[in-house]
């Protein structure tokens, strides 16, 4: 031991405060973004007692990590599945709306009362006509409404395929840097940091399964077990459709060519924005069509008129579902996929209201007011019965199986809130799951400024005795040179 | 090496989401406190939504059913009116006619009041609410009774202003007895051969049916029946035609005393004539009376089905606002409650941020 080694010592030392400030104003100024965390210096004693700077870590939690992605992703499902449902409410409308299509319904029932009344009232005849395209046009709405809900999410499925493609090769390259400097103890918590944030965000379109192997390689995968990223990025295919209607199916969304939801996929993803969007497109939003083909097909059947045959013909009567309003043979129609979208007030009655009265807007001779009295209101009398007469629906769209067509309508909206208030408390819930976690991560992960500043003063202090020390030891060969 | 402090991340986004959360109710506490229903009824409600929209519609089916009612109530009203007028006209001709016999100027008196009488009989008759004619049974269009022109061309307003009807009683006349009701000769008109001609070809003048003399010469009304709802269980009849016997009876006695040379006749004749007429009318004015009473029975039962109707309808209004109405009181508590805590919020987060070792180095 000798003066020399303690002047190296002291300069060691001086060497390593300095690098160890940098550090600490590296985590000040990232004091306040979440998706960084803490770096630290590993100090490692030499011999003859100097010290430097081993190697940089950063302060990191897997566990808690893969806990905050997961409630990203749930919280991206929740919420686009929330605002899809939201878009489609605003267009039915709230229990007391006007526009509703069970506000149009009961007014429909009301326009054709006044006219059974006052049959030789040319008004009501056409304030009953105008109620029925009223109720015709709340259903079309309604399913432009849906459609367009639908066309929005291939949208945003085309987008997020090309944003996860983007991200992925970022991450490739990322990963490979890492990869590297972890081989060769180069400081790569900067670039980790970016591969969290990345992850984070890929967790926001599909739930992720993180793994971190040797090396510090990581690896993606969905929580379906589809891989995304293993040594390279596998591609994300989608096509979007360029409009949907009520038979349009959505093309699949694809992850290292399978398939990601439907029926026909093996390994169906769970969480995520795609998963939301993809089980809105293809379920959600086909049944609440379903159900409105279902009251538009059951509105023209109440309306129609069957002629005597044999065998006795149903022909579609006031609604039409024919683009120029004409009237067809209802047994030909195969197919009741559509029909909200195409239902209309018939021509035939929008120019003549009294149709509605005398029947016959078929066209096929069935006429209802044979002595062509004009006080006749025995077919508006049986439409009215048959209006809120008890029908039964297709089951298997969720809205019940039997019931007037009012009950039906009621319980169709009834279905869309409750799916919507599901939604509204899953988002409440997984936002609430997701801060807590963020907030958990960031404390076990993230800077605190105190302690920055703490360490500080730990610095400074040990500058200002290395400093002394240099100093001293300074003063002291000084003296023995004086001495020589 | 991990940290076991609290980061100045989560330490600043804690308050800030409390803020943010309060606020968001906040707003919705607002609303319901300033419209006293539920911000989101759909959200709030959910699968129960349904039990809004049925009530909403069965509520919005109630106040339709009473529209309608008080359009058919309106109705009879008008008809019972128009009967009352008809069966005092009546009764002041039956009254005149036995008070002034069968005497020459109480003939004469007779024969203007009889005239009179008939004008008032079409204009009750044809009494119309908006649109409707309300005696013309199911043609609803057209006025209950109309005159054609004799000839053909148009109508005339009056039986006597050259009407179609008025050439057909000519016509039986003269077929009956050779000559016109105002020649000389219907003073030897007997009183057999009178009441011959009553219940022959008179009589046929007012019969109904394709061939009948009534439907073609006089009325437009439809036989056919209208029912219209009145509740969800209840209908009634609500079309009453000009084609009812009651009509047709006054009508004839009108005609009797009116057209068929009631002023020449001899006293036998005129007699016999005098007291069929009296004889028709009452039948007729009696039978005016049952049709009231049929009407009357079925404004009483609308009355009843509208009681039952009006307090269906407030059952409904009150479920309805059960289910979407909030407490306001409860709601501006909840709002005064929300305000404060959200001060609390502030002031804390203001705290916090001041708290840093920086003020002290």
């Amino acid at each position: 031991m000798s003066l020399l080694s303690a002047f190296s010592s002291a300069r060691s030392s001086l060497a390593t405060v300095s690098q160890q400030s940098a550090l600490v104003s590296r985590n000040v100024a990232n004091a306040e973004n979440s998706a960084a965390t803490r770096k630290f210096a590993n100090q490692t004693s030499l011999i003859y007692g100097g010290v430097s700077i081993g190697s940089i870590s950063q302060s990191s939690n897997q566990a808690l990590f893969a806990s905050m992605t997961s409630a990203n992703a749930s919280l991206a499902a929740a919420d686009v599945t929330y605002g899809a449902l939201n878009s489609i409410r605003s267009v039915i409308g709230d229990t007391d709306s006007i526009a509703s299509p069970a506000a149009r319904l009961a007014e429909l029932e009301a326009a054709l009362s006044q006219y059974a009344v006052t049959p030789e009232d040319t008004q009501t005849a056409r304030a009953a006509v105008s109620a029925a395209s009223d109720l015709a046009n709340s259903l079309n709405a309604a399913t432009d409404a849906v459609q367009t809900a639908r066309t929005d999410a291939d949208r945003q499925l085309a987008d997020t395929a090309n944003k996860m493609n983007s991200l992925l090769d970022k991450f490739e390259k990322l990963n490979n840097k890492i990869m590297v400097g972890t081989a060769t103890g180069h400081d790569i918590t900067d670039e980790v940091d970016q591969r969290d944030q990345i992850v984070t965000e890929l967790s926001g379109y599909v739930g992720l399964n993180v793994q971190v192997r040797a090396g510090n390689d990581m690896t993606l995968h969905t929580d379906s077990g589809i891989t995304l990223f293993e040594t390279t990025a596998r591609q994300v295919e989608f096509s979007p459709k360029s409009a949907y209607d009520a038979t349009v199916v959505g093309s699949s969304f694809k992850i290292d060519g399978v398939s990601v939801s439907g029926t026909s996929a093996g390994m169906p993803i769970k969480s995520g924005s795609i998963y939301g969007l993809l089980t809105f497109r293809d379920e959600t939003a086909v049944t609440l069509q379903g159900q409105f083909d279902e009251i538009a097909a059951s509105l023209v059947e109440t309306f129609s008129e069957t002629d005597a045959g044999p065998p006795a013909t149903s022909w579609s009567g006031l609604f039409s579902i024919t683009a120029d309003g004409s009237s067809v043979d209802l047994g030909s129609v195969a197919s009741k996929a559509g029909f909200a979208g195409r239902i209309s007030v018939a021509a035939k009655v929008v120019a003549e209201p009294s149709y509605l009265r005398d029947g016959n807007i078929s066209g096929q001779s069935i006429n209802y007011n044979t002595g062509s009295n004009s006080g006749f209101s025995d077919r508006l009398n049986a439409l009215i019965a048959s209006l809120s007469g008890q029908r039964s629906f297709d089951g298997t769209l969720g809205a019940g199986t039997s019931g007037t067509i009012g009950d039906y309508i009621a319980s169709s909206i009834s279905w869309l809130e409750d799916k919507r208030s599901a939604a509204n408390d899953n988002v409440d819930y997984q936002s609430t799951v997701l801060s807590r976690a963020q907030e958990s991560l960031s404390d076990v992960t993230g800077i605190n400024l105190d302690e920055e500043m703490a360490h500080l003063l730990d610095l400074e202090r040990s500058y200002q005795a290395s400093s002394k020390l240099i100093s001293t030891i300074g003063e002291m060969i000084d003296s023995i040179l004086q001495i020589v | 090496m991990t940290n076991f402090l609290v980061s100045n991340y989560s330490l600043l986004s804690a308050p800030r989401s409390a803020v943010s959360k309060i606020q968001q109710e906040l707003v919705i506490m607002q609303k319901q406190a300033t419209t006293g229903r539920l911000a989101d009824v759909g959200l709030t409600l959910g699968l129960r939504t349904s039990q809004s929209i049925s009530l909403r519609s069965e509520s919005e089916s109630v106040a339709r059913q009473l529209d309608t009612n008080a359009i058919i109530s309106q109705r009879f009203s008008i008809m019972q009116n128009a009967m009352d007028s008809l069966a005092a006209t009546g009764n002041s001709l039956l009254s005149s006619l036995i008070a002034n016999g069968s005497g020459e100027p109480g003939t004469t008196a007779n024969i203007d009041q009889a005239q009179a009488s008939l004008q008032q009989f079409v204009g009750a008759l044809n009494s119309s609410s908006g649109a409707r004619f309300l005696f013309s049974g199911t043609a609803t269009d057209q006025p209950s009774i109309s005159f054609a022109k004799a000839g053909g061309g148009g109508t005339v307003d009056t039986y006597f202003a050259g009407s179609q009807a008025q050439t057909a009683t000519a016509d039986a006349f003269a077929a009956a007895f050779g000559f016109d009701q105002d020649d000389a000769a219907v003073a030897d008109i007997s009183a057999s051969d009178l009441e011959a001609f009553l219940d022959g070809p008179f009589e046929d003048l007012f019969t109904t049916g394709a061939t009948g003399g009534w439907t073609q010469n006089w009325s437009n009304a439809g036989d056919g029946t209208m029912v219209n709802r009145i509740s969800d269980s209840e209908s009634v009849k609500t079309s009453y035609s000009a084609n009812d016997e009651a009509f047709r009876n006054i009508a004839k006695a009108y005609v009797m005393l009116s057209d068929l040379g009631n002023a020449n006749m001899n006293e036998s004749a005129r007699q016999l004539l005098t007291s069929r007429a009296i004889e028709t009318l009452s039948k007729g004015l009696n039978q005016l009376t049952q049709l009231q009473a049929e009407i009357g029975g079925s404004q009483s039962r609308l009355d009843i089905a509208d009681e039952t109707l009006d307090a269906r309808k407030n059952v409904l209004t009150i479920s309805i606002s059960d289910l979407e109405e909030v407490d306001q009181y409860e709601a501006s508590t909840r709002v005064t409650g929300l305000q404060t805590l959200l001060e609390t919020s502030y002031a804390l987060t203001a705290r916090i941020s001041r708290l840093s070792l920086l003020n002290y180095l």
